[in-house]
């Protein structure tokens, strides 16, 4: 009867400390600095810069849905690759997600700081490895359908959407590039 | 055969009434999930997701609380005030700043915002020109010669606002005269603009029926009671399918 009485109490305290309020926190899974360094061999010093104006400004709108949140965006470059580090909210709070884009699509994606407090399995590779190898369709979709997380609609969809604009960004360059800053 | 008859008898009984108190057991919640389901499916069209939870009980639920004080920033023309779940530059919301701010700096042509993780880099209007990740900036200040510096737990850093990048720090000659900026603590009632902003539009309705829907709202207890009644609910299909094809024999 006592085991019984103490299993019922411990079921009532698991209970009652299971209704607990939602809370928010960001992890940072990997630093921009480390994923500049280990994905492309640069320095965050040699960033370039690209404005986002007029129908670069648009295009990228189109993509997200809505305009994005900064006048200009970091990126880094060698002969053949770029690298971007961009930000979308996925249910309320921004996620920050790096992109390598190559000349045959993307070659890597990392999700470096992740602020919800639920979805968080986008940062799993076996999500993110979908990605390689992605390009654009002529109406900036991507090539391929990404299979979702089961919890992370939002946070899939706002990945999606990241890469898409990476990719874009990606093919302007040369088009409307600004160097200005770094060494 | 009186004893077969007794047999069938009692075990549609017994199915019976497990089909009844399941269903009884279960119903609140069929009835929430009919009910948010359908709200849900046409979410878009009654603007779910652009409509907020106004309830004190509710916010509340979801931690969000009128806070008592504000860290304000003044630093020119640029008033900046954080209460703690939003950041206010001149009573418009400052959306690119989601962390504690630890500083505002403003120069000719930009304001710094620092906080735990970023530097940002605004225009005179608020829009984000560029940030950079850097971690635990406990304050920023500026020097005679318009260089940023940035102070953190490892060290103090400078940050040429020119060529937006970090540059070397002569601690002797680049440290004096920093002009650092520091909050200024203020009654939530001084700014009630700011007090208003903060606590509205920040759970959406969509938000809230997902959360109800799926049972997160009561925590993990909430969502194994609504997975036990989707089980439950498949296990009546059978238990019902059972009572009928019975009734149907006899």
């Amino acid at each position: 009867m006592k085991s019984v009485s103490k299993a019922k109490i411990g079921l009532w305290l698991i209970f009652a400390f299971s209704f607990l309020p939602l809370a928010c926190h960001a992890v940072v899974y990997l630093q921009e600095d480390a994923f500049v360094s280990n994905s492309l061999g640069q320095s965050p010093e040699d960033a370039k810069r690209i404005w986002l104006r007029g129908t670069l400004k648009d295009q990228v709108a189109e993509i997200l849905g809505h305009p994005y949140p900064a006048l200009r965006l970091k990126y880094w470059q060698d002969e053949s690759r770029s690298l971007w580090i961009l930000e979308e909210i996925g249910k309320e709070r921004p996620i920050t997600l790096g992109v390598l884009v190559g000349p045959a699509g993307v070659e890597q994606t990392k999700i470096l700081v992740y602020r919800e407090s639920r979805g968080g399995e986008v940062r799993f590779p076996s999500f993110l490895q979908q990605f390689e190898s992605s390009q654009l369709t002529p109406d900036n979709e991507l090539d391929r359908s990404i299979d979702g997380v089961s919890g992370a609609t939002l946070s899939v969809r706002a990945v999606k959407r990241l890469v898409r604009m990476a990719l874009f960004l990606h093919s302007q360059l040369g088009a409307a590039t600004s160097n200005h800053g770094g060494k | 055969m009186v004893a077969s008859r007794s047999t069938g008898g009692s075990s549609y009984l017994a199915m019976r009434r497990f089909h009844f108190w399941t269903g009884v057991v279960s119903a609140l919640v069929v009835a929430l999930l009919t009910i948010t389901g359908i709200l849900l499916g046409h979410s878009q069209e009654l603007g779910l997701d652009k409509r907020f939870v106004t309830s004190s009980f509710l916010l509340d639920w979801y931690g969000v609380r009128a806070p008592e004080r504000f860290n304000r920033f003044t630093s020119g023309a640029a008033n900046l005030v954080d209460t703690g779940n939003m950041v206010l530059l001149n009573g418009r919301a400052l959306e690119a700043v989601s962390d504690r701010v630890t500083g505002a700096v403003k120069t000719a042509d930009m304001l710094v915002v620092s906080s735990d993780g970023q530097l940002g880099f605004f225009t005179d209007q608020g829009e984000l020109i560029e940030k950079v990740q850097v971690h635990n900036v406990s304050r920023i200040g500026l020097n005679s010669k318009g260089l940023l510096v940035v102070e953190q737990a490892a060290g103090v850093r400078g940050y040429d606002l020119n060529a937006f990048a970090w540059a070397d720090l002569d601690k002797d000659a680049d440290l004096a005269g920093v002009i650092w900026s520091e909050p200024e603590r203020i009654a939530a009632d001084q700014a009630p603009e700011a007090l208003r902003l903060s606590l509205q539009n920040r759970v959406s309705l969509e938000r809230f029926l997902q959360e109800l829907h799926s049972g997160r709202i009561f925590g993990p207890v909430g969502v194994w009671v609504v997975d036990l009644t989707a089980i439950v609910l498949l296990v009546q299909i059978l238990s019902g399918l059972l009572l009928w094809n019975t009734l149907k024999n006899r």
